[in-house]
């Protein structure tokens, strides 16, 4: 289905099913299909609900039994999903590694931040030596000072423990590092530094990027390609400067529109009349359709695949651009 | 009760929590009809601000003149009568909410503890009244439902219709938006500048100053417990003179802002409240301090020789001495502030380590 070389991290028809209390299905993630290269930074960009924060949990081998997930992952060639937990166990942090939104909150508070940062080194392969090197070059990575490694949580501000969070997900160099909306309960400022702190070390380890956020402007201004999630779809797909300049997809275009822009501040913001669908609650048709001003006939119906629009490197799910009858095979 | 006073006046208002200055020396009028936004940083004073303001806090000095009466003097019925006027809107309405109140029992509620009607008929076409001018359609069908049942946008328009249902003069709206989907924002931006066009006076907290230029008449910046900078939206967003506003425009993500360049950011943290520097208090993060700044504790002043002089006040003794440079003719290294071009001051990159 997809027209994307084979990148770092490699997800093709991922699913996501979560059984829930009463014994039914949520559907929850569908038909999600994204590749990322070594050093490259891809965005995943939607409201609540959408399935993003799923997608990354499903990545990390972190949803419980009650989750059946679905489809492919590899990192560098290899298939994860499927492995046992102690392959998952053995890759989580030396191969794929997270930061989550809370994670300035979820440090240890009696432990300092130098030895948490060595516990986290511990866990990757071929360590032992040199760890202390290691903590404080990461500690420089996202620029926090050697003498940050003395101290304890509660003495760095919150913006400080992001950074810190993001030392650890990377001392063990992983291939993979996934960021669900690592800066959304911080004020600008501080998340110009978070921001910074996260593209500094990926370049520094070559890490992949995900970055999972509903802010356009965050990731327009940290990503190189970002795929639009719509009710556990992804509903475009494209370069950030042509999901901002030449979306395809209603959705896209309408949440470009209401995001605020310092170029433009005087802009009149768009709002998207109803509610994003229910997590996981099956639909006829498009999935969009109900809030979508451009719907027409087949739109209430048929659901879109998602299918590349100028060129390759931009896919939509969407109706406008390939009418039902051109797709039947 | 004089004709003529602002809906609400915080005048050299103090907020303390033991040694820490939250609040330090700030006062801000809001006019009825008129939509102050208040931006800064967490821990700018911002929302210790407004928690004075409608006597949840306790000021350590200061007065807050709600129609020209001081809310900090007031004891007894006066005060909660004064109370009802004022209504804060807090950010988060999943938390704000009750989750086992109905829509009706949320929007009635300001009305039982205020006794405004004894008829429940009455009370009921009230909260009717105030969820229908809070944006909610067809308000009758919505009664009955619980939080769980709405969106987020709803949810904040049954928040600001329990705000709105007292007829209030002054509304404080602390980050209204943050919590919410993007696609939910602009409606209940538009809301509250329907409010103000209504005749309320409305003070949103803020820290996205892209928003509050586009809703605002008037923005004040605040930096550890103090207003830096004030001003009419288009004049602070385009001609922004204290550095730390600067800093804070320069952090705005841009999408258009190329890959190559890096990241304008300002180092450090803010200041310790319990230990505020010497002199101004954004010194140890400003790049373009002097000597002077150390010692100096620089006044709100105005920024302007021209009419519009009393619209835009910036607290910053270099612009002040940029300024003195140009009204002598002696522009020199100084950038000359006059029809727009106003003097930009650095601020620096980070580049290495910083705490």
């Amino acid at each position: 289905m997809s027209t994307t070389t084979t990148g770092c991290l490699d997800v093709r028809g991922l699913d996501v099913t979560l059984r829930s209390g009463e014994g039914r299905d949520l559907h929850l993630v569908r038909d999600v299909t994204f590749s990322v290269g070594s050093g490259e930074r891809f965005g995943l960009i939607g409201e609540s609900g959408c399935g993003k924060t799923t997608t990354l949990m499903s990545l990390m081998g972190l949803l419980g039994a009650d989750a059946t997930v679905g489809g492919e992952v590899r990192i560098d060639g290899t298939e994860i999903l499927g492995s046992g937990e102690r392959d998952v166990r053995r890759r989580r942090w030396s191969e794929i590694a997270v930061v989550f939104q809370g994670a300035m909150n979820s440090l240890n508070p009696v432990v300092t931040i130098g030895r948490q940062i060595a516990e986290a080194a511990r866990r990757g392969a071929g360590s032992g030596s040199g760890v202390r090197e290691r903590v404080h070059r990461v500690l420089e990575l996202v620029g926090l000072r050697a003498e940050v490694a003395r101290r304890y949580p509660h003495e760095l501000s919150g913006g400080m423990r992001q950074r810190v969070a993001i030392a650890m997900a990377v001392v063990c160099e992983p291939r993979v590092l996934l960021a669900d909306e690592p800066t959304t309960a911080l004020d600008v400022i501080v998340q110009a530094q978070v921001l910074t702190a996260l593209e500094n070390a990926c370049a520094e380890t070559g890490a992949a990027l995900v970055l999972v956020s509903h802010d356009m402007g965050v990731i327009g201004e940290v990503c190189d390609r970002a795929a639009v999630m719509y009710g556990g779809e992804i509903v475009e797909t494209g370069r950030i400067e042509t999901l901002l300049h030449e979306p395809a997809h209603p959705y896209t275009r309408l949440l470009v529109d209401a995001s605020p822009r310092l170029s433009d501040p005087g802009r009149e913001l768009a709002s998207i009349p109803g509610a994003p669908p229910r997590p996981g609650v099956d639909h006829a048709g498009c999935g969009f359709a109900p809030r979508c001003p451009d719907r027409f006939e087949p739109c209430g119906s048929h659901g879109p695949a998602l299918l590349p629009v100028a060129t390759a490197l931009q896919q939509a799910r969407c109706h406008l651009h390939h009418p039902p009858a051109e797709e039947a095979p | 009760m004089s004709e003529d006073a602002p809906a609400l006046a915080i005048d050299r208002l103090d907020v303390r929590y033991g040694a820490r200055k939250a609040v330090d020396d700030v006062s801000v009028t809001v006019r009825g009809g008129e939509l102050v936004a208040v931006v800064g940083e967490s821990g700018c004073g911002k929302t210790s601000t407004a928690m004075a303001a409608v006597g949840l806090v306790r000021p350590a000095a200061g007065s807050i003149r709600v129609n020209g009466v001081d809310l900090v003097a007031t004891r007894g019925r006066r005060r909660r009568e004064l109370l009802r006027s004022i209504q804060l809107i807090c950010q988060d309405p999943y938390e704000a909410l009750d989750p086992r109140f109905t829509v009706e029992d949320v929007v009635s509620e300001p009305l039982l503890v205020h006794r405004v009607t004894t008829s429940g008929a009455e009370r009921r076409r009230l909260v009717v009244a105030a969820l229908e001018r809070a944006g909610i359609p067809s308000a009758d069908s919505y009664l009955g439902r619980y939080p769980h049942q709405l969106s987020g946008g709803q949810l904040q328009r049954v928040a600001i219709a329990s705000a709105i249902v007292l007829e209030p003069e002054v509304l404080i709206a602390d980050e209204p938006v943050s919590m919410l989907d993007v696609s939910m924002r602009a409606g209940v931006l538009r809301l509250f500048a329907d409010l103000r066009d209504a005749g309320i006076a409305i003070v949103m907290i803020t820290h996205d100053l892209i928003t509050a230029a586009q809703y605002a008449d008037r923005v004040v910046v605040m930096y550890a417990g103090r207003v830096v900078e004030e001003g009419r939206p288009d004049v602070v967003l385009s001609s922004p003179l204290h550095p730390y506003t600067q800093a804070l425009l320069a952090a705005v993500p841009d999408p258009e802002r190329s890959r190559d360049t890096a990241r304008p950011a300002l180092p450090g943290e803010p200041p310790d409240l319990a230990a505020l520097p010497p002199g101004c208090r954004f010194r140890p993060r400003c790049a373009a301090a002097i000597d002077a700044c150390a010692t100096i504790d620089p006044e709100l002043a105005p920024a302007g020789q021209r009419a519009s002089r009393d619209l835009h006040r910036v607290a910053c003794i270099r612009v002040e001495a940029a300024r003195s440079e140009t009204a002598s003719g002696r522009a020199g290294a100084a950038p000359a502030e006059a029809d727009g071009t106003r003097p930009r001051l650095p601020v620096r990159s980070t580049e290495g380590p910083v705490s």
